[in-house]
């Protein structure tokens, strides 16, 4: 009886202590990376699709042209297409930074890993990166509305729309973060110093969407090089679950081969990072 | 009182590109009994910061077991971590950040009931006391060692840790150091240092490294 009071004890005690470390981890990084230089710098670029798309608007047409010529449904659609793609590449640029920063080259690694429990580092840093995540599409989002503000027209969309919008950027941003993040649990696993875990999941999910989106957008290629991006086919799944019965059956095939798709490079990215850290890892010397 | 047991302990690195293993210690047995110092003496490569790192618990040994305090390396329990003070042989910190700020995380992590209190009594006695508030990216070589010193003490720990803990810095601060670890090891905590020359490391029993199988 006493033992397991003993253990209850314990065990209670020891996950309070997780739970505040994390906390801990959590408003130290959160703070370190929300205040500084760079993220102001990384915000900066949230308005670049503001910009963007008020020049592309302003030297083709008004927004009245536009509506006029293909109605209204069709330029909130427009609208919030648009909105997620631009917030999406922002997402790629500050994920590549922050998990960077995070992960592959967290200075103080040896200092704070001899202190503290690898666990708590690890959730501590991964809630980071989506807390940072959030708060860079809420700008970007401000961004967009700011567009409209610029343009001198009311927003013509409704909060249900913003909010399917909103869903689906984070969707589409949160899980290649998060399979990205999955090809470092090896490091806390095997006890690793290096985070070399998360280079292939990067440069697949991150670094090779930005080179296709920057493509199409500078006119090197059409929007057909799309289907090679992970994002279009995370956008395609997310996109599934929010339609109706009948389109659902319209588009079944196409969400199937984005399916296989996204398991087969999802897997890939999940055993290239796992090689990718065995290497890093034996490699270490003194 | 033996209070760390070193016990049949082997660390294979593996280098994939040349196809070879590298057995980097080899059966390594030792024991240090609380009030001592230990130097792990070698030339570059030989082993002696992995074995450190391997007591800190940031690598795990390929074989055999370390023990510190009754507690198996292995398991990183908190009791365990609490006992040990590491300092690294490079010092690294976040950009942006203060030392004072640094040291403050590190032992919020750690539970200690001041931090503050803690960490700016501790940057004082290493000569950062006008630094504290600054940014440690402007920190000399020398400074970010003092400040990986103080990061290792910030805990009081019986086990300190230390790699290349002269490095970088002056002689004043190399006497400091010198006295402050003989206080320490007085107070019957145990003091493991690895370097590659014996000089400012008097009265440390002297490891040599690369030590052949079984030694």
């Amino acid at each position: 009886m006493v033992n397991v009071v003993l253990f209850l004890r314990n065990f209670i005690s020891e996950t309070w202590l997780s739970i505040r470390n994390c906390f801990i981890v959590l408003k130290y990084d959160t703070t370190r990376y929300l205040l500084s230089n760079r993220t102001l710098f990384l915000l900066v670029f949230c308005f670049v699709p503001t910009l963007l798309y008020v020049s592309f608007a302003g030297q083709t047409a008004s927004l009245e042209i536009y509506l006029h010529r293909n109605g209204y449904q069709w330029f909130v659609g427009y609208v919030l297409q648009i909105y997620v793609t631009f917030a999406y590449i922002i997402n790629i640029l500050v994920s590549i930074v922050v998990i960077q920063e995070l992960f592959l080259h967290e200075s103080a690694i040896e200092i704070l890993l001899s202190s503290t429990k690898r666990f708590e580092l690890f959730v501590g840093k991964t809630v980071t990166a989506l807390i940072v995540l959030i708060v860079t599409s809420i700008f970007t989002w401000i961004a967009c509305v700011i567009a409209f503000i610029m343009w001198q027209q009311d927003l013509p969309i409704t909060l249900d729309q913003f909010l399917t919008a909103f869903l689906i950027l984070i969707i589409v941003s949160l899980v290649p973060l998060t399979i990205t993040i999955l090809g470092n649990t090896m490091v806390m696993k095997f006890r690793s110093l290096s985070g070399m875990g998360s280079g292939f999941p990067i440069f697949v999910f991150f670094v090779i969407p930005f080179f296709i989106f920057s493509s199409i957008y500078l006119g090197f290629a059409t929007e057909e090089i799309l289907e090679f991006s992970t994002y279009f086919r995370v956008f395609f799944i997310t996109n599934f679950f929010l339609m109706t019965e009948d389109e659902r059956l319209v588009t079944s095939v196409d969400v199937t081969n984005a399916f296989t798709f996204f398991g087969i490079i999802t897997i890939l990215a999940m055993i290239f990072s796992w090689i990718f850290f065995w290497r890093m890892e034996t490699r270490k010397k003194e | 009182m033996t209070e760390i047991h070193v016990q049949h302990v082997s660390k294979i690195f593996r280098i994939w590109r040349a196809g070879l293993k590298v057995r980097v210690i080899d059966d390594l047995s030792l024991t240090v009994s609380r009030g001592e110092s230990v130097l792990l003496l070698g030339p570059n490569g030989s082993g002696k910061s992995t074995l450190l790192r391997m007591i800190a618990t940031l690598l795990m040994p390929s074989e055999g077991k370390i023990l510190i305090y009754g507690y198996n390396t292995r398991r990183r329990s908190r009791a365990l971590l609490n006992l040990l003070g590491f300092m690294p042989e490079e010092c690294k910190f976040h950009i942006g950040i203060s030392g004072l700020t640094f040291l403050c995380y590190l032992g919020k992590l750690i539970g200690i009931r001041e931090p503050k209190k803690r960490a700016t009594e501790i940057l004082d006695d290493f000569g950062l006391k006008k630094w504290r508030n600054i940014d440690t990216s402007v920190y000399s070589e020398g400074m970010r060692q003092r400040l990986g010193l103080c990061s290792a003490l910030l805990n009081e720990p019986k086990v300190l840790l230390l790699d290349e803990p002269y490095n970088n810095l002056d002689q004043e601060m190399r006497m400091k150091l010198k006295s402050f670890l003989h206080k320490y090891v007085e107070n019957d905590n145990i003091v493991i240092a690895a370097s590659h020359n014996e000089e400012h490391f008097t009265n440390f029993r002297e490891i040599r490294f690369p030590i052949e199988k079984g030694e």
